[in-house]
Order: C-alpha cells, then sequence, then structure tokens
C-alpha cells in the first residue's frame, strides 16, 4: 500500500499546476554552472548559478532523468559533472598517489597529464576520465544526432573538437576551476536557453527514453503496484533526505545480498524479486524524494524522518500536521530547539488555531472543514523511515483520514496537559523524546525504537509503550527532578492506561494539578515526600545535600523503607521552623488514608507517587505566590 | 500449478492464531514490512505444514480476520549470505564441507515491521492432482486432515511468514467466530501465490475484505492476474 499510495499521490501531484514536480523522464538535479556556447561550438562564457549564501549551493532544477550510477561509467544527458562533460578529475593528493605509484627513475611517459596541482590536491586528465568524456560525447551523439537545433549542434561541435588536456589553456575555465571540478552538475546554454529545456530537446529525449529501452535486458511481468504486465525495474531510484542515510541516497527496494534474494532472482533478474513496473518505480521514487526535500512535509522522531501527505491539492493538511508535531512555541531555554524565526506573529495565531482544535476535541465535537481550513475526509498518510546503510527501514505507516488524525494527534496534547509554569505549552516530538536521554550524554538521540511506538500510539489512540514509560520514571529517578514533560507524559501514560481498562486506576484520580481529594496512596506519599522536601528546605536554605538528593528513588520504590526515616528527620525540621505547626497540619493532611507504608511500589504506582510529588510542589510554590500576594 | 484436476476435495475450517506474523511484502523484504492480512499462499503453507501429499493440491477459499491488524517493529541479527547449494550437494555426495553461515563479518541488521496478535479463519479445500492413485480418495484425505488437526499433528511447525513465528490452529466445528471488522476494506494488489511452474513468477491478486473476510477466489477473479 506505501507505494501505491505515493503513486496515487504523485498522480495528484503531477495535475497541479502550483507544484513543480519532476514528469517522466526527468528527475531533480544540483546544478552548480551553465556552460554558455557559442553557435559554432565555441565554449564563450560560463554562468555561476550557485545562491549566493555564505557557502554557495547549487541550484535544483529538472534535468533528463539521472539514473543510478554505481562503479561502471554511465553519462548522464545535457548535464553532468565535469569528469564527464571535460573529461578532467580532482583527486586528493593521497588517493592520487595511491592511484598512480610514482614510477619515478623511469622515463616511460605516464597515462596521465597532471594539469594544474599542488600539495592537497591534482587536477588531471587519465584514462578513465577520458573514457568518461568519451562516453558522454557518444550518448549525446547517440540521442541527438538526428535533431536539427543549433543548439544542440553548437553542443556536438563543442564534444567533437574538445580535448581533456584544453581544460587548463581555457582562461574562463581556469578561473572557476576548484568550483567546477567540485562535483556539481553543469548544464548547457546556447542563445540564452538551457538546451535541455528547449522543446525540441525535450520532446528527442522524451522520444528517446520512453522507447530506448529496447537495447538493454529487460523482464516483464505483473507489476505488484498497478497489477498490469510492463516492463520490471531492475534498479530503482536512490531515495534522498533521510536523516542518517548516506548522502547519495539509499533505496527503499533493493536486494543487494544473497539472502535478500528469493526463487533463485539474483543478478540482473533481481528486479523480479519484487516486479515493480519502471513508471510506477519512476512514481513513487519521484514523489518521495519531493516529499523528502520538503521541510514542510517532513519531520524528525529520533533517528526516524517522518514525511506526511493527504490526498488533496494544496499544503493546508500538511501544514498544520507539521504544527501538532512540532508546535514553534518559543521559550527562554529552548534557544537551540528552535530557531528563531520570523514569522512568529503567525506562529502564535498558529498556537491559538491549535488551542481552538483542542477545544472543540476535548468537548467531544466534530471537526469541520472550516476549522482546520481542509478537508476533514482526505485520506492522510504518514510514513517513518530510517536509515540501515545504504536501505532504508519502514518504521511505521499509518493510514486514516485526515479528522481523525487531527483528533488523535489532539487528543495526545490533551493528554499530556499539566500545571505548569514557562515552558511550552505543547510538547514537540523531539522534545518528548528528549527526556528519555540522560542530559549529560554526547549522543542526544534517543533509542531507535521508541520514537516509532511513541508516534503509533499517538496515531492509534492507544496506550503509551511501557518502554517509553519506563525510560522517563528511569530519567526522573536519576537525575532526581521531574519537569513539565516528563510530568505530562507520565500522567498521559497513566490516563490512556486507565481508559483502556489496564489498570485499576481510576481515570478522573489522574488530574492536570493537585487534587487533594485523591486517595491513592502512591499519589499521597508523593506529595508527602514534596512536604517533606519543603519543610526541609524551609529550614536548612543552603544544604548541599537533601532528602530529595538522597532519598528520591527509594522513596519512589520502597517507601516502607524510606518514609519513616524521612518522618523522623523531619521532626528536627518541624522543631527548628517557626512554621512548623503548619508542615504538622501539611503531613498529617496528606497522609489521611494511608494506614501503612507500602513495602514496595509497582512502575504504574511509581508514576503515581511522581505525580503526587510533581503537583504538590507546583502547589507549594503557587500558594507561597498567593500568600505574598495577600501580604502586599 | 499442476496442470489437471481430477476432483476437488470437502472444504476445511481451520482457526489460527500467534503472538506474531510476518507476511512480507515483496518490495519491502529486505528491511521487511508485512502485508496487513495474511496471504493466501501464506495460509496454504500453513494447510502443507498439517498435511500434504504429492496427490493433493490447497485451494484457498477465504480468510477471515479475526484480530485487529496491530504492526510493532523488531530489529534482528541476520545473515547476509546464503550457503550455496553447490556445497550442500557436494556434501550429499561425502564430500568434505563445511555446511553453515557463522562467520561475524556476514552478519546484517535487519527491520521488521511485523503483525502482533494476529488471529485468523482459514477456509480451504484441496483438489486431487493427476499424481493421485487409485488409492488416493478425497474422502481418505479428508478424514485424515481432520483427524491431524484435531490431534494437533503437524509434519513440520506451520508459521506466520517467518519460521520465527508459530502458529497455533485448531478446527472451527462449528460458526467461525466473528471478525472484528465491518465494511469493505481495500488491501491492495497482493501476493496470492508462487507459479511454480512457470519460472516461479510471482502471481498478484486485489485482495479486497468485506466484513473482515476476504474472499480469495472472488478477489482472484476480478482483480487483474496474469
Amino acid at each position: 500500500m506505501i507505494i501505491q499510495s505515493l503513486c496515487r499521490y504523485y498522480d495528484i501531484l503531477v495535475e497541479d499546476e502550483d507544484v513543480t514536480i519532476s514528469r517522466p523522464g526527468y528527475s531533480s538535479g544540483k546544478v552548480s554552472f551553465a556552460l554558455v556556447l557559442s553557435p559554432d561550438g565555441e565554449l564563450s562564457y560560463i554562468a555561476d548559478l550557485r545562491s549566493d549564501d555564505k557557502k554557495p549551493r547549487p541550484k535544483s532544477m529538472d534535468v533528463p532523468l539521472q539514473e543510478v550510477r554505481s562503479s561502471g561509467i554511465a553519462p548522464y544527458v545535457l548535464c553532468d559533472n565535469a569528469k564527464y562533460v571535460f573529461g578532467v578529475e580532482k583527486l586528493k593528493r593521497d588517493k592520487f598517489e595511491e592511484k598512480f605509484p610514482n614510477p619515478s627513475g623511469k622515463d616511460t611517459s605516464p597515462d596521465y597529464t597532471i594539469l594544474a596541482g599542488n600539495e592537497k590536491e591534482v587536477v588531471l586528465v587519465h584514462q578513465r576520465s577520458r573514457d568518461c568524456f568519451e562516453a558522454f560525447r557518444e550518448r549525446q551523439h547517440a540521442i541527438f544526432d538526428a535533431l536539427d537545433d543549433p543548439g544542440i549542434r553548437a553542443l556536438l561541435t563543442f564534444l567533437d573538437s574538445w580535448s581533456p588536456e584544453n581544460f587548463s589553456k581555457h582562461s574562463k575555465l581556469v578561473e572557476y576551476m576548484d568550483d567546477l571540478l567540485a562535483g556539481g552538475n553543469l548544464v548547457f546554454e546556447c542563445e540564452g536557453v538551457l538546451l535541455h529545456r528547449k522543446p525540441s530537446v525535450r520532446k528527442t529525449w522524451e522520444r528517446y527514453s520512453s522507447d530506448g529501452r529496447g537495447d538493454r535486458d529487460t523482464f516483464t511481468a505483473q507489476c505488484l503496484v498497478t497489477g498490469e504486465m510492463d516492463t520490471v525495474a531492475r534498479i530503482h531510484q536512490n531515495l534522498k533526505g533521510v536523516a542518517g542515510a548516506q548522502m547519495s541516497g539509499a533505496s527503499l527496494v533493493s536486494f543487494n545480498d544473497d539472502s535478500f534474494c528469493s526463487y533463485g532472482k539474483t543478478g540482473k533478474q533481481q528486479g523480479l524479486n519484487a516486479p515493480i513496473s519502471e513508471s510506477a518505480m519512476f512514481k513513487y521514487t519521484t514523489v518521495l524524494n519531493y516529499l523528502l526535500a520538503r521541510p514542510d512535509y517532513r519531520m524528525r522522531i529520533a533517528d526516524t524522518t517522518v514525511v506526511f501527505w493527504a490526498e488533496t491539492n494544496g499544503t493546508a493538511c500538511e501544514d498544520l500536521a507539521s504544527l501538532f508535531f512540532d508546535p514553534r512555541e518559543e521559550t527562554e531555554e529552548d534557544s537551540d530547539a528552535a530557531p528563531s524565526d520570523p514569522a512568529r506573529v503567525q506562529d502564535l495565531r498558529r498556537i491559538e488555531l491549535i488551542g481552538a482544535i483542542l477545544d472543540k476535541v476535548r468537548k467531544g465535537q466534530k471537526i469541520h472543514t472550516e476549522d482546520i481550513g481542509a478537508d476533514p475526509e482526505a485520506n492522510f498518510y504518514m510514513l517513518g523511515l530510517s536509515p540501515n546503510n545504504a536501505r532504508l527501514a519502514v518504521r511505521f505507516w499509518h493510514v486514516d483520514t485526515f479528522g481523525n488524525f487531527i483528533v488523535r494527534a489532539a487528543r495526545h496534547h490533551l493528554d499530556m496537559e499539566i500545571v505548569r509554569d514557562g515552558g511550552p505549552r505543547y510538547v514537540s516530538m523531539y522534545r518528548l523524546l528528549r527526556e528519555t536521554v540522560a542530559p549529560s550524554s554526547d549522543n542526544k538521540a534517543a533509542s531507535p525504537l521508541l520514537g516509532g511506538l511513541v508516534m503509533r500510539s499517538i496515531l492509534n489512540g492507544g496506550p503509551y509503550p511501557v518502554q517509553m514509560y519506563s525510560a522517563i520514571l528511569n530519567r526522573t529517578k536519576v537525575d532526581r527532578s521531574i519537569n513539565p514533560i516528563r510530568a505530562g507524559f507520565i500522567k498521559a501514560y497513566l490516563l490512556r492506561l486507565a481508559r483502556a481498562g489496564l489498570t485499576n486506576l481510576q481515570e478522573d484520580m489522574i488530574t492536570v494539578s493537585l487534587n487533594e481529594e485523591n486517595p491513592s496512596v502512591p499519589y499521597r506519599l508523593g506529595r508527602l515526600f514534596a512536604v517533606l522536601e519543603k519543610a526541609q528546605a524551609d529550614t536548612n536554605r543552603e544544604m548541599k545535600s537533601t532528602i530529595n538528593s538522597k532519598y528520591f528513588s527509594s522513596a519512589s520504590t520502597t517507601p516502607a523503607v524510606v518514609f519513616p526515616v524521612l518522618l523522623k528527620l523531619a521532626q528536627h525540621h518541624i522543631a527548628k521552623s517557626d512554621w512548623g505547626f503548619r508542615t504538622t497540619q501539611a503531613i498529617e493532611e496528606t497522609l489521611t488514608g494511608v494506614d501503612e507504608f507500602p513495602a514496595y511500589l509497582s512502575l504504574e504506582e511509581q508514576g503515581m507517587f511522581m505525580l503526587g510529588y510533581y503537583h504538590q510542589r507546583k502547589a507549594n510554590y503557587k500558594k507561597k505566590e498567593e500568600v505574598a500576594g495577600e501580604v502586599e | 500449478m499442476f496442470r489437471e484436476v481430477t476432483a476437488i476435495g470437502y472444504g476445511i475450517r481451520l482457526k489460527v492464531w500467534g503472538d506474531y506474523a510476518c507476511f512480507t511484502r515483496p518490495e519491502m523484504k529486505t528491511e521487511r514490512v508485512s502485508y496487513d492480512v495474511m496471504t493466501p499462499s501464506a495460509a496454504r503453507g500453513i494447510l502443507e505444514a498439517i498435511h500434504w501429499k504429492p496427490a493433493i493440491r490447497w485451494k484457498i477459499d477465504r480468510i477471515h480476520v479475526l484480530n485487529p491488524v496491530k504492526f510493532d517493529n523488531i530489529r534482528r541479527n541476520e545473515r547476509a549470505g546464503k550457503i550455496p547449494a553447490g556445497k550442500v550437494k557436494s556434501a550429499l555426495r561425502g564430500g568434505d564441507v563445511a555446511l553453515f553461515q557463522d562467520s561475524s563479518q556476514d552478519a546484517v541488521q535487519r527491520a521488521s515491521l511485523v503483525l502482533r496478535d494476529v488471529c485468523y479463519g482459514i477456509e480451504a479445500h484441496f483438489e486431487l492432482t493427476d499424481q493421485a492413485g487409485p488409492e488416493d480418495t478425497v474422502e481418505k484425505h479428508y478424514n485424515i486432515v481432520l483427524r491431524r488437526i484435531r490431534k494437533g499433528q503437524c509434519f513440520s511447525h506451520p508459521y506466520f511468514g517467518c519460521r520465527e513465528f508459530p502458529v497455533r490452529f485448531e478446527l472451527v466445528e462449528e460458526e467461525m467466530p466473528a471478525s472484528c471488522y465491518t465494511g469493505e476494506k481495500d488491501l491492495g494488489f497482493m501476493l496470492y501465490d508462487i507459479d511454480f511452474a512457470d519460472e516461479m513468477k510471482a502471481i498478484f491478486y486485489r485482495a479486497v475484505m468485506v466484513d473482515g473476510i476476504i474472499d480469495v477466489q472472488r478477489c482472484l477473479a476480478f482483480g487483474g492476474v496474469s
């Protein structure tokens, strides 16, 4: 279904005139320079097409299809790098010496010519680069010989008269030498038009590419995407833009080891392991590359790159979806996660939009088109990909209507809601997962499996994964601190567990802020711990080791061992403090209903303990502010 | 697959369930992604593990999807290579070769998106092939199958797509349990089976689930099979 849906989305995008997506026979290439040719085939000028950023970036444009190139010589059409266009290559000095062990002493002429060089790099013409150039020239001839076009004739004349050794003699080329040889693509221009954009050239290329495949080994089989008999794609286009994968791209469909092939379909037949027609292959790779290249359609969860799309025109759905996963609400302590956005006003408006949608979901109202600016009935897809060497693995795959998706995402934010002071109101997936990582750790990446698991629970509205819950509990115990995100997740986890009936906790006992009526023993113990901590803090302002630093972890797991000690300790604090009677009162109040300290708290009870602790702490501070307000 | 069919057997109904299942999509078989539901060839494999003779050939009529479709991620260390067939042959001839794959360099980690807590009902029948002798009657094989299923016997332990995911099975003697699905759902093109007679070509069919039931033969009849 994944590939089918991608193909369907390609068909939608191709119809859409506002969208620039490659048509069959073309792909998006990164072009650095245009070589301007005079009508008689002279290289007259070189136009720099790169952006004028500090680090110039090549321009993306539609060029004739650039297939996957591995170790063989495979020239592209009308757009290629300098090695193919000029037959010249730049090598690092050590690589050069490794490749051509210097036969110094012998006077045989070396099979390479050095054009320029310094201690780091060498620009040279050698046998292979010459072969590349020849192949490039041959290919252009093969395709365009029959076409009578002045630009093409200029190109062919240029190629025929070119000799790789001339590279260093050309003043223009020498000027741009380093950048030209850096590996970016070059295109050709004649009389003010880029050759690969000329209608007649395009027509010739399209005709060639659609029926020029007869010279290769092809197989026909039933396509598993369309169900029709068609030519099977042997190698699939690479997919670029998945974080952590190789720069040149990785494949979703590939069979590069013996154990991946079945029924003897190896070698040239490997495409038959999963017969996908050339056209379906082109569609799904093109549209996936298109999605991966656009930040609005893409996000990162741990090591997983997620793309999402709705089966509609326009981008309203995608904008809203990305907002739900990454609410860009800027806070003072969060300068590294969200880059400063000039469109802050717009962001605030979008946060309001989320608020309005959450309100509707809370009240159980139906989401209408006007609420979200998109059709809630449209199919919505999410595909999570993670790299595994040169391959991509599907982490998760989700299909639903857009309305359902919004409701589910909103439910997640509602469940996570917790009393807080400052900090973002809506937590992005990235921040949530970061809470499972030790703050001192060099590697900030969360466990690879967690992201997918959490995402899946959000999307199907089920209980959150226990792995995530125990990771958060562990971090809370080890760091001895709980923040709104951790408390929010603990609350959301318990809430969903209670809703699914998987625990004997009551749903209404798990609240956003302090619930003094809550009879749950772990909850009360958590509150008690916060009270005792405060009693200590009130008495001794500057202390190196507090009961929090010494007892938090054990209090939340084995209360019977710790609390008698803590209560005894507290008597000292109470005796010293002017507010002692208040503390005694508070201890009595929190201990109502606690007949004995349990010997051991289960994972769920530990969560309740931490929730109680967090709530009570927040309430302590609030009360203080209120008291201060009354005095003034 | 076999050319001549001489007689059609009685239908049997089997309930199968397990903790994990992976009915790998061919296009994503390297980093495995499972189909949403069991493929007919997987169902055939389960039946063949219970009872099969050259004289009979199983045909899957209907697949009932009883549990909701749930996915889970796992990662496993596997081998990149295969033991070459030539080595096995030479071992059979008594040659002194090492028949195992255990070099640590050969390990690859592969991710899989698998199904959790699956439960299916399989409705199937068998047909006698041209290899059936005079002693092979439909009644005989039908009773063998019934007896074997009731006793929980199998030639090899049936599995859900991967050997690591064993199948538990029982004969459905009364009504088939109700599915959790209602309405119609298009599952797209799914693998039907491999045509072993024609260069092991894959055959795909358009699976449509109506009220949790995939009528395999009906889908096969209508959806683009070569």
